[in-house]
Formats: structure tokens, C-alpha cells, sequence
């Protein structure tokens, strides 16, 4: 198997949370700077027409695309130990906080695109910070409360569900200027939690890294 | 006994109707007011959920792969690992278009009782701009298509979902924008109550 990444950004650090805590041996991995445009060549469209990472190509050939279909197709593989839940309750409450997990950051996302100036490329409107800051926030709200007083998303290990998630706010905490709302403290310790974790990846963006994000996205105001 | 929880804002319930048809019988319905957000986000926002007795299941992606469970020979996320990682890489893509769908409409959602947004400032159009880079991806694949659904003869949840998506796009009269040749050819030959009833 062979991994396409690029490390400093969240989706593939999803995978990247993944397997380190799934503790499978090292797959290969070849990196692709998005903002370099390295995953718009033809041989990378060829992999992933959609021109983003994470990629997983299998022995046999197949691509693996999208972080969500990748995490259960490891874990369809090699079910140990497993990262999606041991019970039916379990695992129904890994799919529930994976879900909002995507969804929390679609809407953080679209929001943020308007309203940041290190991703401005398109037509900035910061109208729709009225419309998408409920909806992360009331997804957000809903995982804290799913959660429960658990130590982890689902339960008391960590899942695909943490690893869905703690990457966006790794790096939106970093880059963003993101802020736990303040009265989702479990939250803010949950986060904590998943950092300190034996294996945990660190976030390490260095100088060039800002550079080359706003040349490719920013916009000077 | 399993009950879908729909709430009345109509792009869930084009999700709902079109799980019912993925499934060729109709999931029972939670009452109205069995609405699993109020107590924690306030009475006006609703999800949609799959109840039966324990923790609501929550999201598109979490139902379909709920239901799977349920419904093990219906093959709804597909039969081997490929397969199956296949048809979850078109639901992930395909849910992101309709959370920007949703997001162009918001203003209409009866929950937030108020304009979101001002008359002439752009923010439906840019959302919607989100749509069509999406959508040709999935058409590149149905391009490719050799099977009568998206992946495979039986419908799955990433069909589902694709109706879905489209009759959201079709209530808010954008379905064009959305359609290309290829899943024109999809919708017309799994349309009409075969088993999705699609409106373009
Ligand atoms: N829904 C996709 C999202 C993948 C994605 O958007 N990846 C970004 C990096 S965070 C990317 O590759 N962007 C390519 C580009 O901007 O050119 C997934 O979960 O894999």
C-alpha cells in the first residue's frame, strides 16, 4: 500500500492520527504539497480526479480516496484492534461523533474561507458567517453532548471519531485563530487528552509553510 | 423498532424519502416531537436520527452505515473492502454538497425564524459555488459507470444520497446546475419510483 499526504494540513493528519494509534506497521508514504499544486498533475489526477490528499493505493491498484472511506477501509482489513467501536453501541456512537466531526468542520470551513484572509481566494462575503457559525456551533455543541463525561469521543479509547476531529482543531487553532467556545470545556480537555496520547503526531509548520499557504491562498488586505 | 426521526425542513426530508426507496419499504417515523436536539441546542434545530431504544444515531454517513448493520443482504455500503470504500468516498463527497446546499438556504430554515443574511449580498451564489467542482467528480465516475447503480445492481446509500442532493437542488431550482450527461442517465434510468423518485 502507498499513502499520498501532505502533512501539514488537517484532512490527511486525520489519517496520519490514525494510524498512529491504530498501530499498524508503517505504510509507505510520499508527500504532495498542495500548494505547490502537486496534487493537480496528471499522474495525481489519475489517482484522485478530485486533486486531493489523502490518497490510498492499494497492492492491487485501487485508489482509496476521501480520509472517511480510507479509515473504514483499514479498519474493513484489519478489524485490531478496533478503532470504530468493540460494541453495537459503541460503534453507533463512533459513526454519530465521526459524522458531526465532518460536519462541524464543513461548516467551519465554509465560513472560514469568507472570513480569513489566508484563504480568501474567492469573493470574500462575510455574510455567511451569520448562516455557518450556527451550524458549526450547534454541531459542535452536539458532540459535547454525545460525548457525555467520556475521556474520548465514544468512549474510553480513542476512534476514528477523535481522529476525525482532533486534527481540525489542530491545525485551525494554529492557523486560524480558532477558539473552543468556552463553555464546552469537556471539549477543551478532551483535546488535551488526544494530544497526550502515546504516538499523537505534533503539528510543525514552520516558516515556509505560512509562506507558501498565502501565496497560494491568501490575500493582503 | 427502528423510527427515523425527519424533521419537517425539506432537505431532510428528501433524505428520508430517499433512504425509504433505497430500502424499497418505508422506515416508521419518530413522532414529531421526538426531537433529540432540544434539550442542548435549543428546540428550533433538529437532525436527523435514527432512534430504536438506546443512543439516537446521528448524520447521513452514521444512518447509512446503522442501517447496513440492520440490513446486512440489502448491500446498501456495497460487499468487499473496495467496494465498499468506493461507495463511503461518494457519500463523503456527496454529503459535502448538500451541507453547502443547505447552507445556500438557510435563510428558508424554520428554525431560525429570521433572515440570515441581506438581500444582494452574494452569500447564496458563493455557497453555491462550492457545488459543481464537487459534482464533476461524481459525474467523472458515472462516466465510468458499468453497473446499474453508482457502484454495483443493488441501490446504496451513496445513490441515496445522490437523490437526495438532487431533488434538495431541484426544490431550490437549481437542479442544472447540478446534472451532467452522465448522471442525467443515472437519474433517468433510477428515477420515476425505480426506486428513487428524482425531480430535475
Ligand atoms: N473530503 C476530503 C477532503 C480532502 C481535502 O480537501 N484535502 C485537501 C487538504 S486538507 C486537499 O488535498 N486540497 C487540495 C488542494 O487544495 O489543491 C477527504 O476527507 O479526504
Amino acid at each position: 500500500m502507498r499513502l499520498s499526504m501532505f502533512d501539514p494540513v488537517p484532512v490527511p493528519r486525520k489519517v496520519g492520527l490514525y494510524l498512529a494509534l491504530k498501530g499498524l506497521p508503517p505504510i509507505e508514504t510520499e508527500q504532495f504539497n498542495i500548494f505547490l499544486g502537486e496534487t493537480r498533475t496528471p499522474e495525481f489526477l489519475a489517482r484522485n480526479p478530485a486533486a486531493t490528499v489523502p490518497v490510498l493505493e492499494t497492492d492491487d491498484g485501487h485508489a482509496i480516496v476521501e480520509s472517511f472511506a480510507i479509515m473504514h477501509y483499514l479498519e474493513d482489513l484489519y478489524p485490531d484492534p478496533p478503532m470504530r467501536g468493540a460494541s453495537e453501541e459503541e460503534r453507533r456512537r463512533v459513526d454519530t461523533q465521526a459524522a458531526l466531526a465532518k460536519e462541524f468542520y464543513y461548516y467551519y470551513a465554509c465560513t472560514t474561507v469568507h472570513t480569513t484572509a489566508y484563504l480568501s481566494r474567492r469573493n470574500p462575503v462575510q455574510a455567511i458567517d451569520l448562516a455557518a457559525a450556527p451550524l458549526w456551533r450547534i454541531v459542535l455543541e452536539q458532540i459535547s453532548h454525545v460525548m457525555e463525561d467520556r475521556p474520548f469521543l465514544a468512549g474510553v479509547q480513542p476512534t476514528m471519531a477523535d481522529c476525525m476531529l482532533y486534527p481540525m482543531f489542530e491545525y485551525t487553532l494554529a492557523v486560524y485563530g480558532f477558539t473552543f467556545p468556552p463553555h464546552l470545556k469537556a471539549l477543551g480537555r478532551w483535546y488535551d487528552r488526544v494530544a497526550a496520547l502515546p504516538g499523537c503526531p505534533s503539528l510543525l509548520l514552520d516558516e515556509s509553510f505560512h509562506d507558501q499557504l498565502m501565496a497560494a491562498h491568501g490575500r493582503r488586505f | 423498532m427502528m423510527q427515523l426521526l425527519v424533521p419537517s425542513w425539506y432537505p431532510y426530508q428528501c433524505l428520508g424519502r430517499a433512504l425509504d426507496e433505497m430500502l424499497g419499504e418505508p422506515l416508521a417515523r419518530a413522532p414529531a416531537d421526538a426531537n433529540v436536539a432540544a434539550e442542548h441546542v435549543g428546540e428550533h434545530w433538529q437532525f436527523i436520527a435514527l432512534l430504536d431504544g438506546g443512543e439516537p444515531v446521528l448524520g447521513t454517513t452514521a444512518i447509512g452505515e446503522a442501517l447496513d448493520r440492520r440490513y446486512p443482504t440489502r448491500r446498501i455500503i456495497g460487499i468487499d473492502p473496495i467496494g465498499r470504500a468506493e461507495v463511503r468516498a461518494h457519500v463523503s463527497r456527496i454529503e459535502e454538497m448538500f451541507w453547502c446546499l443547505v447552507m445556500a438556504d438557510m435563510p428558508d430554515h424554520p428554525g431560525f425564524g429570521r433572515p440570515l443574511w441581506n438581500d444582494g449580498s452574494g452569500a447564496r451564489e458563493r455557497m453555491l459555488e462550492e457545488v459543481p467542482w464537487r459534482m464533476d467528480t461524481i459525474e467523472l465516475f458515472a462516466a465510468k459507470r458499468t453497473t446499474r447503480f453508482l457502484s454495483g445492481e443493488l441501490p446504496s446509500i451513496a445513490d441515496a444520497f445522490l437523490a437526495a442532493l438532487l431533488n434538495t437542488a431541484a426544490h431550490q431550482g437549481i437542479g442544472p446546475l447540478l446534472l451532467r450527461p452522465s448522471l442525467q442517465r443515472w437519474a433517468a434510468e433510477n428515477g420515476q419510483g425505480r426506486p428513487f423518485t428524482i425531480n430535475t
